[in-house]
């Protein structure tokens, strides 16, 4: 009897096994390949983000970290001297799944800039909050493009606060000092209160962030 | 030579996927923001018909035929994920923030399944690959059609280029879900159109594919109206 017209419910049910085992040695063969090269290129992505918030630094900030309240906070420095620190952090409060947000802080707390790293808001709205983009157009095509971070109204009104400086964290609309997108309102609301937190976080736990990310035997994390 | 070219052809005009099979509408509304979406998506999706096409034409001889489209489901799904891993970690980082949110939704098109299903099985492996590179690029062709229609009308753009310089704002319907419908919706409704009056101006009658249950609608009316 043919295989094709086999219709024994145990013969069926071991040729399906099969094929699955098959594929999972397939898949775990791939993966195992490919993870090391997936870890690279996950890390040189995050040190090409790193480099648009903080200027200038020749280390790996994503192998020195240090984890404080949910805020992951990245050493970057420049001959062994501190010139930046980057906090990676996350909320739910958007309006469709997780925001995450890199934050690149001088060290003495000030915000350099804002990158929003991984969203799902909605196109046209609250996109436009988290997405830094040099507007294109006909007639600068052929320009080439310009150097440093694209501007983002939502976003660059970070720069330069500090959370020591009495900042009300929140969208003028709840009474804070920060302008917020019409149609974007939610979108505004947590990408506010995720940089506020990391800024407070930042602000309360300096002394310690800078003893472990600046001392002379940094935590080494891989 | 002649059979294989019909094999690509096919797939782009007589049997485009989204406009003649309907397959696949689910990516089709969902991801055609914008042009270089639709590419993206397209792109993505003929790699994987390709390999699935060919290797689903290998195995079809000795898979029996009761379990045939788990056993296919579970090769387009290692086929997805193998791409996905590969582009991953070697993939210029550009190309895979570009492609790489379309690549695990190519599991569930339908179009893959529908052309493992209805052609692979049942043909040689040249022909299937034919097959799953005109499915392909009729798919690429229409969803980049319809993402430049879409992008041009909500923000005025063409592949992220402003043409329409004048209002900032964007017109948000066409590229939400609802535009979506209306746009694929007036598209469907043009192309049964020039269908009919290709068939009613060739003196036969159109006849509409048998699935479709015409009892209740008089839109074509067989060509009375000649």
């Amino acid at each position: 009897m043919k295989l094709r017209d086999c219709e024994n419910f145990w013969v069926l049910g071991a040729f399906l096994g099969a094929v699955g085992l098959l594929s999972a040695l397939v898949l775990a063969l791939v993966s195992a390949l490919t993870a090391p090269a997936i870890a690279r290129a996950d890390q040189r992505a995050k040190s090409a983000a790193l480099r648009q918030l903080i200027p200038d630094f020749d280390n790996d900030p994503a192998r020195e970290t240090l984890r404080i309240d949910g805020v992951t906070f990245m050493a970057a420095r420049r001959g062994g001297k501190l010139v930046g620190v980057a906090a990676e952090a996350e909320t739910n409060s958007g309006y469709a799944g997780t925001i995450r947000e890199l934050v690149g802080f001088a060290p003495d707390g000030r915000i350099l800039a804002v990158l929003v790293t991984d969203e799902k808001e909605t196109p046209g709205l609250g996109k436009n909050v988290c997405e830094r983009k040099f507007k294109k157009t006909i007639f600068n095509f052929f320009r080439p493009a310009p150097r440093g971070l694209p501007p983002n109204p939502v976003l660059d009104q970070f720069t330069g606060r500090r959370a020591g400086d009495r900042v009300d964290w929140r969208v003028r609309k709840d009474g804070g000092d920060f302008e917020y997108r019409t149609g974007a309102t939610v979108t505004s609301r947590a990408v506010t209160e995720l940089t506020g937190r990391a800024a407070k976080v930042f602000a309360a736990h300096r002394a310690r962030i800078m003893a472990e990310l600046n001392g002379a035997k940094p935590e080494v994390k891989r | 030579m002649n059979k294989y070219f019909g094999d690509v052809v096919r797939g782009i005009w007589k049997e485009n996927p989204v406009l003649v099979l309907l397959l696949g509408t689910c990516p089709t509304l969902a991801l055609t923001t914008s042009a270089s979406n639709g590419v993206g998506m397209g792109m993505a999706t003929t790699f994987v018909l390709v390999g699935s096409n060919l290797v689903v034409s290998l195995i079809a001889g000795i898979v029996p035929k009761k379990i045939r489209i788990p056993v296919y489901i579970v090769v387009i799904a290692t086929f997805v994920t193998v791409v996905d891993m590969l582009m991953k970690a070697y993939a210029p980082p550009a190309l895979y923030a570009a492609l790489g949110i379309f690549i695990p939704l190519i599991v569930v098109n339908c179009i893959v399944l529908g052309r493992a299903e209805a052609f692979a099985s049942k043909n040689g492996p040249l022909r299937s690959i034919c097959d799953g590179l005109g499915m392909g690029l009729g798919f690429t062709l229409t969803l980049t059609m319809l993402g430049m229609l879409r992008e041009f009308l909500s923000s005025g753009a063409v592949f992220g280029v402003k043409v329409i310089t004048v209002w900032e704002t964007d017109f948000l319907l066409p590229a939400a879900a609802p535009g979506a419908f209306i746009i694929v919706g007036v598209i469907l409704g043009v192309r049964n159109h020039l269908r009919r009056r290709a068939a009613i101006r060739a003196g036969k009658l159109y006849v509409p594919p048998s699935e479709i249950d015409c009892g209740n609608c008089h839109i074509c009316a067989n060509g009375k109206d000649k």
